[in-house]
Formats: structure tokens, C-alpha cells, sequence
């Protein structure tokens, strides 16, 4: 601490205060009482102190004016207005925990509003892409609506569904592999580097209205699923959920 | 208490007769005038009565009633400053904001670092304005007369 730091800070010592002192003060009074110009300062400061604080102990509160606090009212009953109101610590303690649950309980509306039975299942399945190096599917050039009698042939699959509009993708690989047991038919397109996805709804709870997609995004992927009768087809690609709408526009199934 | 009457009976202050006292004196350093300091004191105590529960600690509670004392203080007029004791009157007539520095300085209702926050300046400034206001003081007293104002520095 320099002296001029000292000397400023020493104005806010008052010795006979006790609790007043701050340790900055506390370290420019040490640094006074070993400096000799500081030092006839703090001793003047200290007299000069000591005259007036034995005036101001002499300033007693009149009695009377006790018994008129005692008596009063408090203005409780004005209601605060505006930014006074706002800035209480009950009200914004308050506010914040509104803001709170507000937020809490529109994400559980939201999820409740985009979730469907089976969905756990769905995001597992597009997770799957993740974990994919592409060496685990056949290469297979067709359109993807000629895949059929493919998948029965090869591993007796006979629930290979697309709904209108998918069928003229072309197709660069397939395969099927089994989550918890249950088979799911997976392709890979060429356009967009889409995957689809086709499997039995009651293999995996997935419970929905006929012919009607629902969309969801997990990472950097967004999918759309959708049920007819006892299948389901499942379309996923990099992108958002205005990329996935504007793809389902004209194909088969309501938005 | 009459039935159906449910007003608090009295202003219910979280402060001892001790700090009451630091009050009054506070105020009366602003104002310089007894009366004065009696009148913005009650209203001060009036108007944060109901507010001063919401805060976590003393330091919190004094510095609203602090900040609300010095605001009505500089709205009061004072009746008559010459009339007030030698040190409140000394104190009353200093610059506004060495005044509320020296008053609660000589008070002691907070330690130094929540005074200056009380007063919205650092404690940098606060040291350079009680270096000003004991500096004007010590020349004034002098003019005064007033024995426990004499130069000091």
C-alpha cells in the first residue's frame, strides 16, 4: 500500500468506533503509525475524533420520542408501487420461483405435447446411426420401395413399410438388425444420407394414430415417425425439425 | 384492540434503543435541528417498518433506514440550524454528501465499507470526503467558536 493510498484510506479510521474498521483501514493505520508524516496526521485525526465523538455521545434520543415510535404505524398498508414493489426480496424471491415452475411446467407441457408411446425406443433406434461405421450394411442400389422381397428373402421380413412417397429414394445400403430382440429393417439412402427405418409398432409400444407423423430431434438428428395399421416407418437425416417438415410435405401422412 | 382491527399496535422496528439512539443522532447530524431530526427519523422508521423483515441481516436493515434517513433529511427544511446543539450544527452545514459521510461516521451505524456502500461511493471516495469535511469543519469551527471543532489538522 502506497502512502497516498494510506492517507486517503486513513480518513475513514475512527478510532473508538469499534466493528467500524475495514482491514484495508486497519493496514493503512499500521502504515501510518510507522511513517512520521502519517503519523502527526492519524495522531491530529485521532484528537480531532476524540473532541467530536465525546460531543456527539452527548446527543440523547428524548424519551418522548420512544413513546411516539411505540405508538406509530407503519405505512404497511401503502402498497409499494412500481420499482419499489419489484425490488423486494420476498417479490423477487417469488418472482424467481414463478419464472421457475413456469419454465418447468411449459417443458413438461412441451415434451408431453411431442412425446409418443414407444418414442424411448425411436431415439434409440436413430442413435443406432451414431454408432455406425456403414460397414455393417449390404451395399444394395434400388429403389427403396423395390426392397420387399428382399428382406423376406434374406431374413423372412415381412414387415417392410413405406408410406406413399418414399418408395423412389434410391437406396445404397441395407440390413436388419435386431434392438431388444425385435427386428427393424434399416436403409440407407442416397438423397440427403436419409435412413429409414421400418419395424412392428407393438414390438417397441410405439401406439399411434393411423397415417399421422410425428417428429422429434435428438443431437444433430431429426426423425419422423409414423404408424399404419401394424407397422411403422421411421425417416431420420442431419437437420431440423423445418428441414423434416418441409421433406414430409407431399408425401403420405398428416402433419 | 377493537374487534375486527387488526393494525399492528405500534411500528414494531427491529432495532435496539441503542441503535434508535445512533438514529437520532444521525439524523440530527443531517439536520442540524431536533425537532427535525426527530420528524424525518419517524418517518423513516414509518415508511421501512414493514420492509426492514425482508432483509437477511442488521448491516441490510440499517442501510435501508440509513438511505431512507438521508434521503428525507435532504427534502427536510431545517427550522432553524442555528438553533441546534455546536456539533450538529458544525455537521449540518457541511456539503450534503460530507455531511451523511461524517454523520455516519460518528455514529457508527455501520462499519466503513457499508457505509460507503450506503452512501453509493467506494471507500476511496468516502476517505477523500471525510478528509474534506474534517478539513472544513476544523476551519469552521473556528469561526464557530465551537471547542470540539478547534483545528486538528
Amino acid at each position: 500500500m502506497k502512502n497516498a493510498e494510506a492517507e486517503t484510506l486513513l480518513a475513514c479510521h475512527c478510532a473508538g468506533l469499534p466493528g467500524t474498521e475495514d482491514p484495508r483501514i486497519t493496514k493503512a493505520v499500521r502504515l501510518a503509525e510507522k511513517d512520521p508524516a502519517l503519523q502527526q496526521r492519524l495522531a491530529r485525526q485521532r484528537a480531532f475524533d476524540h473532541r467530536n465523538l465525546a460531543a456527539v455521545e452527548q446527543l440523547v434520543l428524548p424519551q418522548a420520542f420512544l413513546a411516539r415510535l411505540d405508538a406509530g404505524q407503519p405505512e404497511s398498508a401503502r402498497p409499494l408501487s412500481g420499482k419499489a414493489a419489484l425490488t423486494q426480496p420476498v417479490l423477487l424471491a417469488c418472482g424467481i420461483a414463478a419464472l421457475t415452475l413456469l419454465g418447468w411446467g411449459g417443458l413438461t407441457l412441451w415434451n408431453r405435447a411431442h412425446s409418443f408411446p414407444g418414442k424411448d425406443s425411436m431415439v434409440r433406434m436413430v442413435e443406432v446411426n451414431d454408432e455406425m461405421t456403414g460397414m455393417e450394411m449390404e451395399p444394395k442400389k434400388d429403389p427403396s420401395g423395390a426392397l420387399n422381397d428382399w428382406f423376406f428373402d434374406k431374413y423372412g421380413f415381412e414387415d417392410y413399410f413405406l408410406p406413399a412417397g418414399f418408395e423412389n429414394y434410391q437406396t445404397i445400403g441395407a440390413r436388419l438388425f435386431k434392438q431388444d430382440g425385435e427386428p427393424v429393417a434399416q436403409v440407407a439412402v442416397e438423397e440427403n444420407n436419409m435412413i429409414f427405418f421400418s419395424f412392428k409398432a407393438e414390438d417397441f409400444g410405439v401406439a399411434l394414430p393411423n397415417d399421422e407423423w410425428h417428429i422429434f430431434t435428438d443431437a444433430q438428428w431429426v426423425a419422423a415417425v409414423q404408424q399404419h395399421d401394424e407397422e411403422c416407418f421411421m425417416v431420420c437425416f442431419r437437420g431440423s425439425r423445418g428441414d423434416m417438415e418441409a421433406l414430409l410435405k407431399g408425401k403420405a401422412g398428416k402433419l | 384492540m377493537a374487534p375486527g382491527d387488526f393494525r399492528l399496535r405500534g411500528l414494531d422496528l427491529p432495532f435496539s434503543t441503542e441503535d434508535l439512539t445512533r438514529l437520532f443522532r444521525f439524523a440530527l447530524l443531517l439536520t442540524g435541528d431536533e425537532g427535525v431530526a426527530q420528524q424525518v427519523l419517524y418517518d423513516a422508521c414509518a415508511e421501512c417498518a414493514a420492509r426492514l423483515g425482508g432483509y437477511r441481516n442488521e448491516q441490510s436493515r440499517m442501510a435501508c433506514i440509513l438511505g431512507t434517513l438521508r434521503q428525507k433529511a435532504k427534502a427536510a427544511v431545517p427550522s432553524a440550524p442555528a438553533e441546534g446543539r455546536g456539533i450538529a450544527r458544525a455537521i449540518a452545514v457541511l456539503p450534503e454528501e460530507e455531511r451523511a459521510a461524517m454523520a455516519g461516521l460518528y455514529t457508527g451505524l455501520l462499519p466503513a465499507r457499508e457505509l460507503a456502500e450506503a452512501l453509493k461511493i467506494s471507500l476511496e471516495d468516502l476517505g477523500r470526503t471525510l478528509k474534506s469535511a474534517r478539513e472544513r469543519l476544523s476551519r469552521d469551527g473556528l469561526e464557530l467558536g465551537e471547542a470540539t471543532l478547534e483545528p486538528a489538522l
